[in-house]
């Protein structure tokens, strides 16, 4: 028997407020990941005794708890500072400056990283990215963006955000974002919102499905699988009557923030496209998953889901939010669906697929945000219209095509960072233009095209047309559309080992080949930059490279092996330099 | 239910059957083909609960023809005129990769490691290794001594988080201690804050763990497994009758401080045990060593050893002509102990009283896994004679009232049944006889202390309380004189006859 506890873990307050996430979703359970942020607010930590009680509450294990608390960064055993500061080391903050930045918030706070100021004020962290490389180097107090971590801003420990450059050409959802009102509902409506919502309410479900097929819309959150196609996996009705349609705006790999702007911007853009999708595949429940660090676009959303509600456009459909907790994992839609189940995020292996097996064993339709928000202009303007915008599908050659248009976040060193719609098909070379070409008027030397797991581009490549299919014929993929561009003067070397930095952290331990690889290979990295490589590095990162990718659990295990196989194939001389032969 | 479908499928090149449905990894094991792995164990996942299998060391990879990329065999499931090759360059390159990456990081501290000898990642290295290596970084460290509990001893750094002991803990005991914290290469295998790894089956974790990372307290630094031999036997800790492998170290007796046991290991056998035992069992061989009976004793009118000759002779004069004979027995007994047994006390000397029901000393806890309440191996086979049990509280009456001068004990400590009061209950008889394989306080109160062979030493049958015959072989040579219950109970018979045979001489 344990001894009984004299202090009770909560106030009589607390205890109800946990006791509501336990009825806010269709399971008990899935409010556990939310509930456990609510202690970690609370006591700027998470001990031994409040997670024996969030474990009773919740009816289950405390192995199951202790291992959420310690698989998710914002999560602490011990307390951290009442204003923590987070500064990005992604790879664009990392290349202006994060590191200067992180070594002026230690002499300020005269505390080294992960330590709390002895007034219990004050701590600060290095995060993987925060979702914000426009504003690189970025950094947050909160989980709220506060800018640019100028000299300035850390000197005042707050900081002021720039404004997001927009910029591309016809464009769908961006169109209106010069309307500063945009995300209220009254705004939305006043540019269309919701009409496609109500021509789709009548349609029947085979109908939606059939007019997003013709579309040829292909999911713009990583993986480029058709949508159509997705929601026709789903088994009918008859046999399973409850199915849920999930919202990915878990955006987080380096490189993309677009997912970020769409929410704070048109939040009722993604609600319209939820409410759709749920319609198309007969699910009385719209969930969406946003990552832990977009604190002021979760009140942008819960906010628009209370006009929504309000209104009565939702009709039957229930409309739920659930913020992560600081893992680049949940990104992935089966690690995502097991922490939505109160559970670390660990890929599943399909199949089966989360069409037919999905959160809590029903089907569930997994689309990320930017994909829904397209859903409403196929809806009002039709399939075919929207499949002409971007890229035909060429059957000869077997090519699917890629309709519409895409937000492309760019950053790196290019002049004007900012987010990009632009049909796809579009030529790399011609987004990097209107973002006003390479910082400074320095050479190209290549680009990420996809986001940092995304293989690199050459400069001689950089006239690919950016649509799903014809970036493969340089050896990248189109990833979630985050381009890092990248001038003569980076050394490659130095941008992969960030980049496999990031994906060691972010590696969630399941698998061991992600697992132990992705370390190993940041340590070899580092210590080749170190200038202690030998000539057995080279043939040993391609071979570990060559023995991750295709043995994993999941995607991510797959780009671990790919990234620096990518970088030392498209700049070899940068890896001489570093590595003798 | 009917039977699954049986399909045919290649594997490495040759046809093979299997049924519909059934692991990669399971038909080929049945097709003798061993394919490597770590976090499958077929106690901890089924084809119908493929969860069981994680799929996460990554080990088990194979090519399966028209498939994208390599799976993991231990999650995919064998159809019609499937071609799979776990033999294939790809696949053995797979393995090997799975092998190296699994070694990063782990310590290779072999030399002063228990797992040494039967460990995972030096076996599969010898088999699918013997590569040179090319981790020049450091190792990563974490803890390497944590008391997990009672029996079990956890170092982080030599884990590889297979998660069989988690899954252990989970999915049989259900009792949740261990998990996996962190994430990451900085996730390990660890306790779940306030707990400790206490539940009757720790001890199996230890079984399960493929590497060094699980390691029994008891066993830990005592010989290297490599001197061990390993002979079948059938748990005697209770009436489940376990299938048990006995570890003794005979080659090298200066090893395992002097003792012959070292360990006791689960055998699998789906009809009694799965693959588990219990702690109690597990760790009950102490007694095969310590505290033994080797020689025979008169102890009371003259207190001398004797030869089996003399021993014979006295007791069997002594048991003929004894008002009142009561016989304790024990479950302890073998099916070829009984049958010797039923000649003696019931046909020949026609006993009063017959008492083998388990009491205080032996009964115990019982659970839905394997425990069972009575701590004996055998009272089914008391039953299988026809034999009846009277009770302790009869026996203690006709004591008390002298109609028992003669009491036949067998391997029970009656101390443990009527405490205090057995001195003086003893005091009251003629004639007390003690045959048992261990040292009690009955023994030394006894007129007669007859040394026996433990289970270990001899070979025999028990019935578990379900009706199965185990057979349990000799793994020890007997201790001093010690000779099988029954081998005492026909000494005695044959004594008894010859007695009759002089008496009509004369």
């Amino acid at each position: 028997m344990t001894p009984v506890a004299t202090q009770k873990a909560f106030t009589s307050e607390q205890e109800k407020v946990l006791q509501a996430w336990t009825t806010e979703y269709p399971y008990p359970i899935m409010g556990l990941l939310e509930a456990l942020r609510q202690v970690q607010q609370w006591n700027l930590c998470i001990r031994p005794e409040h997670e024996d009680f969030v474990a009773n509450l919740f009816k289950t294990t405390l192995t199951r708890v202790h291992e959420l608390v310690t698989f998710f960064p914002m999560f602490t055993t011990e307390p951290t500072g009442r204003k923590r500061v987070g500064v990005c080391h992604g790879l664009s903050c990392t290349m202006a400056g994060a590191e200067k930045a992180c070594a002026s918030l230690e002499k300020k706070l005269g505390v080294s990283e992960g330590v709390t100021t002895k007034d219990g004020e004050y701590s600060w962290e290095e995060l993987e990215c925060i979702g914000a490389c426009e504003q690189a180097p970025a950094f947050q107090i909160n989980d709220e963006l506060q800018g640019p971590a100028t000299e300035e801003s850390i000197a005042k420990l707050s900081g002021s955000r720039r404004p997001v450059i927009l910029g591309g050409e016809k464009p769908l959802l961006t169109k209106d974002f010069a309307d500063a009102a945009l995300h209220t509902l009254e705004a939305y409506r006043k540019h269309g919102g919701y009409e496609g919502w109500k021509k789709a309410q009548a349609m029947s479900p085979a109908e939606l499905s059939a007019e997003v097929v013709k579309s040829n819309l292909r999911g713009l959150g990583g993986a480029g699988f058709p949508t159509g196609g997705k929601w026709g996996t789903v088994p009918p009705v008859e046999k399973a009557p409850e199915r849920y349609v999930v919202g990915n705006y878990d955006e987080s790999e380096p490189g993309c923030f677009k997912d970020r702007v769409l929410g704070e911007r048109s939040p009722h853009q993604i609600l319209e496209g939820l409410l759709i999708a749920c319609r198309a595949v007969s699910s009385k429940w719209g969930f969406i998953f946003i990552r832990g660090e977009y604190a002021a676009q979760d009140r942008i959303l819960r906010k628009a889901i209370g006009e929504l509600q309000m209104s009565g456009l939702a009709g039957e459909i229930k409309l739920r939010i659930m913020r992560g907790a600081g893992a680049y994992i949940c990104g992935l839609d089966t690690a995502l669906l097991e922490t939505m189940e109160g559970k670390k995020a660990w890929p599943r292996q399909p199949p089966p697929f989360p069409t037919v097996v999905g959160l809590m064993g029903k089907p569930t339709v997994v689309n990320n945000i930017e994909t829904l928000s397209m859903l409403p202009h196929i809806i009002k303007n039709g399939g075919e219209w929207f499949a002409k915008l971007g890229v035909p599908p060429n059957p000869e050659k077997k090519i699917p095509g890629s309709g519409g248009t895409a937000v492309f976040s760019v950053s790196g060193d290019v002049e004007k960072p900012g987010i990009y719609e632009v049909p796809l098909g579009t030529p790399l070379r011609k987004v990097i233009d209107m973002a006003g070409g390479v910082e400074g008027g320095k050479k190209l030397k290549g680009a990420i095209p996809g986001g940092t797991s995304a293989p690199p581009v050459t400069a001689a490549e950089a006239d690919v047309p950016l649509d799903f299919d014809s970036i493969r014929t340089v050896g990248s993929f189109m990833g979630a559309c985050g381009i890092i561009v990248l001038d003569e003067t980076r050394d490659m070397v130095e941008v992969a080992h960030n980049i496999e930095r990031f994906l060691a952290h972010e590696s969630c331990g399941q698998c061991t080949p992600c697992r132990e690889g992705s370390e190993w290979t940041t340590r070899i990295l580092a210590r080749a930059l170190d200038g202690k490589g030998t000539p057995a590095d080279a043939p040993n990162l391609q071979r570990i490279g060559e023995n991750i990718t295709g043995k994993v659990i999941c995607a991510l295990g797959d780009t671990v092996g790919m990234v620096t196989r990518g970088f030392m194939k498209k700049f070899p001389d940068d890896f001489k330099k570093r590595i003798p032969s | 239910m009917s039977e699954p479908k049986t399909v045919k499928f290649k594997l490495n090149g040759k046809d093979i059957e299997a049924k519909e449905g059934q692991l990669v990894i399971d038909a080929a094991k049945d097709a003798g083909v061993d394919i490597p792995h770590y976090c499958y164990h077929p106690g901890l996942g089924t084809p119908e609960n493929p969860k069981g299998n994680p799929g996460n060391c990554r080990l088990c990879i194979v090519e399966v023809a028209g498939a994208p990329k390599p799976q993991v065999s231990c999650r995919t499931q064998v159809k019609e005129g499937m071609v799979v090759a776990s033999d294939s360059p790809a696949a053995k390159r797979a393995q090997q990769s799975s092998l190296e990456l699994h070694l990063v990081n782990h310590p290779l501290d072999c030399p002063v490691c228990d797992q040494s000898g039967e460990c995972g990642l030096q076996n599969y290295y010898m088999e699918i290794g013997k590569y040179e290596s090319s981790v020049r970084e450091d190792k990563l460290h974490k803890n390497k001594r944590i008391v997990a509990g009672p029996h079990v001893m956890l170092d982080q750094e030599r884990c590889i988080l297979c998660t069989r002991c988690t899954r252990f803990v989970d999915n049989v005991t259900k009792t949740h201690e261990l998990g996996i914290f962190g994430r990451g290469h900085k996730e390990h295998i660890d306790l779940v804050p306030g707990k400790t790894l206490d539940n009757p089956y720790s001890g199996n974790v230890v079984d399960i763990c493929p590497v060094g990372a699980l390691t029994e307290r008891d066993f830990r630094y005592k010989v290297r497994v490599w001197y061990l031999d390993e002979t079948d036997s059938v748990c005697p800790g209770c009436s489940r009758g376990c299938s048990i492998s006995l570890h003794t170290n005979t080659k090298r007796p200066w090893h395992n401080d002097g003792k012959r046991v070292a360990r006791i290991k689960p055998r699998h056998n789906p009809e009694v045990n799965g693959w588990w035992i219990c702690d109690e069992g597990r760790y009950g061989y102490k007694s095969l060593d310590e505290d033994r009976l080797g020689r025979i004793m008169r102890l009371k009118d003259q207190r001398r050893e004797l030869s089996w000759t003399e021993a014979f002779e006295e007791v069997s004069s002594k048991l003929s002509s004894a008002k009142g004979l009561a016989v304790v027995a024990s479950g302890m007994l073998s099916n070829e102990d009984w049958a010797a047994f039923k000649p003696l006390f019931v046909d020949k000397l026609k006993a009063e009283q017959i008492i083998f029901t388990p009491e205080p000393d032996q009964l115990g806890e019982e659970d839905a896994l394997l425990r069972k309440r009575e701590k004996v191996p055998n009272l089914k086979g008391a039953e299988v004679q026809g034999l009846k049990s009277y009770s302790f509280p009869d026996l203690r009456t006709a004591i008390e009232k002298g109609e028992v001068k003669a009491l036949y004990v067998i391997e029970r400590d009656l101390t443990k049944i009527w405490g205090e009061k057995t001195e003086e209950l003893l005091a009251k008889l003629d004639l007390v006889v003690f045959q048992g394989p261990n040292k009690t306080a009955t023994g030394d109160l006894a007129h007669y202390r007859l040394p026996v062979t433990a289970y270990a030493e001899e070979e025999g049958h028990f019935t578990n309380f379900e009706g199965k015959v185990q057979a349990y072989k000799r793994a020890l040579e007997p201790l001093g004189q010690a000779k099988p219950d029954w081998a005492i109970f026909a000494g005695l018979s044959e004594h008894l006859a010859g007695e009759r045979q002089r008496e009509a001489v004369a």
